[in-house]
């Protein structure tokens, strides 16, 4: 059989995860830019004093999106409360980044960012990680350079980017950036 | 029992005494669970269960995979989840009608009959459905 005759070759595909505190944005980042209808595991939020939100993501969010160059990128929604990070690295299995998202207007916003680089610090490590920091036009906000000064303290080298996840393009400027990293790096596999 | 939400407070008794009742009518079973769709713990039996929250996190998640699985596959009315391992099943029941969406987490050994654990836990779940019905009104 020669070159011509070959079965045609499989877009490359890619899986990301979407990780970050309740409340950051993961759902309707996935929402924003997934081309087939989201499966979304949203029940009702009991737990008002932690967040007040009227759902919560239990087990995961999924969608799916191609890429100009074929690429299909497959998209995991970790859930954000803490009492769900099992599902955390159950969805990390084979992750080639994570797209880590923050709400600014938390006053434990830096925490959480520690928080979720510790959790995929294999992905932190790698720089197959880029950071979208959500709210940060609300009063009273953290400053993106706090986050900033925050990653140079803990030595990550990391992209990180104020966005409005209800707004396509800026959930696609963090996908393409984070696909920018992989094929920098020439990450075969990975494991977030 | 740590960290029950407000809004399942005032059902932790009944509902307690509930499993208690369902525990001592089956064989085999090891736990019961009854928590929220947001994984938050409502009642156990036994008492001194470990890990109560950890096991009520990881039952409404599978609660919600299930759901959504069966949706995906263009079926619908998911009436429970189960996992048969070497040593025992896990089932996940949702409570029929619940505000609060609730859930009955069951561990049982290989000792129950598998046909009168769905039965019993059929039957636990409409108990605690009338235990919220009557609170309510």
């Amino acid at each position: 059989m020669n070159a011509s005759e070959r079965a045609p070759v499989a877009p490359p595909e890619l899986k990301i995860v979407f990780s970050g505190p309740m409340g950051a944005g993961k759902t309707t980042a996935i929402g924003a830019i997934s081309e087939v209808p989201p499966v979304l595991t949203d029940v009702q939020n009991n737990d008002r004093a932690s967040c007040d939100k009227d759902n919560t993501t239990v087990a995961l969010d999924f969608g799916q999106i191609t890429l100009e160059d074929g690429t299909v990128v497959r998209l995991y929604g970790t859930p954000g409360q803490d009492r769900f990070d099992f599902m955390w690295s159950i969805l990390g299995q084979g992750a080639l980044g994570v797209v880590l998202l923050l709400d600014a207007s938390r006053a434990d916003a830096l925490r959480h960012m520690d928080q979720y680089l510790e959790a995929f610090a294999e992905s932190a490590r790698a720089g197959t990680l880029v950071i979208g920091v959500g709210r940060t036009d609300l009063p009273g906000a953290m400053p993106l350079h706090e986050f900033q000064r925050r990653l140079q303290a803990g030595e990550h080298c990391l992209p990180l980017f104020s966005v409005d996840v209800r707004r396509r393009e800026h959930v696609l400027l963090l996908i393409e950036t984070l696909t920018c990293l992989l094929e920098a790096g020439e990450h075969g596999e990975g494991n977030a | 029992m740590k960290a029950i939400v407000p809004t399942v407070r005032r059902y932790h008794a009944a509902c307690t005494q509930e499993l208690a009742g369902f525990m001592a009518q089956s064989p085999g079973i090891l736990l019961a669970q009854l928590t929220t769709a947001d994984g938050f713990e409502v009642a156990v039996q036994p008492p001194d269960t470990a890990a109560p929250a950890k096991l009520a996190a990881m039952s409404s998640s599978l609660q919600a995979l299930g759901e959504v699985l069966v949706t995906e596959s263009g079926l619908h009315g998911s009436r429970n989840t189960m996992i048969e391992c070497e040593d025992g099943y896990v089932l996940v029941m949702p409570v029929p009608k619940a505000k609060p969406a609730l859930s009955l987490l069951v561990v049982a050994s290989r000792a129950a009959i598998l046909g009168h654990l769905l039965w019993a836990a059929k039957n636990t779940t409409s108990g605690v459905a009338k235990i919220l019905a009557n609170q309510r009104e």
